[in-house]
């Protein structure tokens, strides 16, 4: 049983920093604003919210998961709420 | 979960800090430096953390990146001059110069820690521990033995504050107070919680890592955001100058309360002991929260003080 934690844990956490690198990659690599904001956001937030999924089984209690998930959480609206701001700007400039 | 031995992510958390300063140190772009310095300081607070110094890590990371990288933003903001690249000569014999004061350093602590341990103070900070109304070594350390020093800081903050005072002149940009749109909503739902993990922290330093210091950040961060979102103008008003010499008064009365009981100055024993000090970071809470977004402020008025 704990062998098939850590096997779940290490997937999951492999899966990702696959997205989180593959985020990065887009924000590099993308030659439009707003598709590198497409990869900030989602990419990055899909990364940490599987991270911290790897994490769960590992944290003991209940109160210690909700707080994970309150953490990925507040990331979402973070990086939704910079995204639009980053978009909101763009849009000023170009008027 | 601190790590004693030089672990892989000791060494590549280390590599990190290491390679994130030289870029910040000599990217082309003013931005790209001051983002440079934000990674520099996350990476940097997660090294604390991982070698098991996490009193430090919650100051590198509320303080050192949190605060610090607002103003250079807002700095940055303002700036005007070109930015020229910086010739590859110089950086060359920055990174080497870097390099050889830290390879000689290094080697230096390492030739002294091969000869043994001196005398370990912790020893004696956990017999003293429990005279002190705290439980935690770092808070006693702080604010009980070596409240001197604390004193002295609260003391250069304030003068921080003064100067920062004397250059804030009339606010820019202060148009009505917006509470629409996505940017203030967001701030306004997120700002209790904030506070909340503010309040947290102080109360937390008895027992835990925190303390004043780490929570009167996270106050500075809230007000820094609240006035970048236009929900609440930050004013220098009289509010706000009591507060930044509160810090400061009530350590002195602690302070003198000393004397009062017959004892050396700043001497803190005894049954009330804890609360008092519970109550003294309280305020310095405050205190360090307003100086720290006093000096924000500054940097968003005008060129005109003295209005």
């Amino acid at each position: 049983m704990e062998t098939l934690t850590l096997v779940f844990s290490a997937v999951t956490a492999f899966l990702g920093a696959g997205f989180l690198t593959a985020g990065t990659l887009g924000l590099l690599r993308f030659g439009d604003q707003r598709s590198r904001l497409h990869a900030l956001a989602k990419a990055d937030t899909l990364g940490l919210g599987f991270v911290v999924v790897a994490l769960l089984p590992w944290v003991g209690s209940i109160g210690g998961a909700a707080k994970l998930v309150l953490v990925w959480l507040l990331a979402l609206a973070a990086a939704s709420v910079s995204a639009h701001l980053l978009v909101a700007k763009e849009r000023d400039v170009a008027d | 979960m601190s790590q004693t031995e030089a672990s892989p992510i000791v060494w590549a958390l280390a590599a990190g800090v290491l390679l994130a300063a030289v870029f910040s140190l000599y990217a082309h772009r003013r931005l790209a430096g001051v983002v440079g310095f934000l990674v520099l300081g996350a990476l940097l607070s997660a090294y604390w953390g991982i070698i098991g110094a996490p009193d430090v890590a919650l100051a590198e990371a509320a303080i050192g990146t949190g605060v610090t990288s607002a103003l250079l933003i807002q700095t940055v903001a303002v700036l005007r001059g070109p930015e020229a690249p910086i010739p590859f000569g110089r950086i060359v014999l920055g990174v080497v110069g870097g390099a050889s004061l830290g390879l000689v350093l290094g080697v230096a602590m390492v030739g002294t820690a091969a000869e043994g341990p001196g005398p370990l103070l912790t020893e004696d900070v956990d017999a003293n521990l429990h005279a002190t109304g705290v439980t935690h070594p770092v808070t006693a350390v702080l604010l009980n033995f070596r409240s001197f020093d604390t004193l002295l800081e609260i003391v250069v903050l304030l003068a921080a504050a003064g100067i920062a005072l004397g250059m804030t002149g009339k606010p820019t940009g202060s148009g009505p107070v917006r509470r629409s749109g996505i940017l203030p909503g967001f701030v306004q739902l997120v700002s209790p919680a904030v506070l909340l993990l503010g309040a947290w922290l102080l109360v937390a330093g008895s027992s835990r890592p925190g303390g004043a210091f780490q929570s009167g950040a996270v106050l500075a961060a809230t007000l820094i955001l609240l006035h970048a979102a236009g929900v609440r103008r930050l004013t220098a008003t009289v509010v706000l100058r009591v507060l930044l010499s509160a810090g400061l008064a009530a350590f002195v009365v602690v302070a003198v309360g000393g004397w009062v009981t017959g004892e050396p100055w700043l001497w803190l024993r005894g049954d009330a002991a804890g609360g008092i000090t519970l109550a003294l970071e309280t305020v310095l809470s405050l205190s360090i929260g307003t100086t720290l977004a006093l000096l924000y402020l500054s940097l968003t008025t005008t060129e005109e003080p003295g209005s």
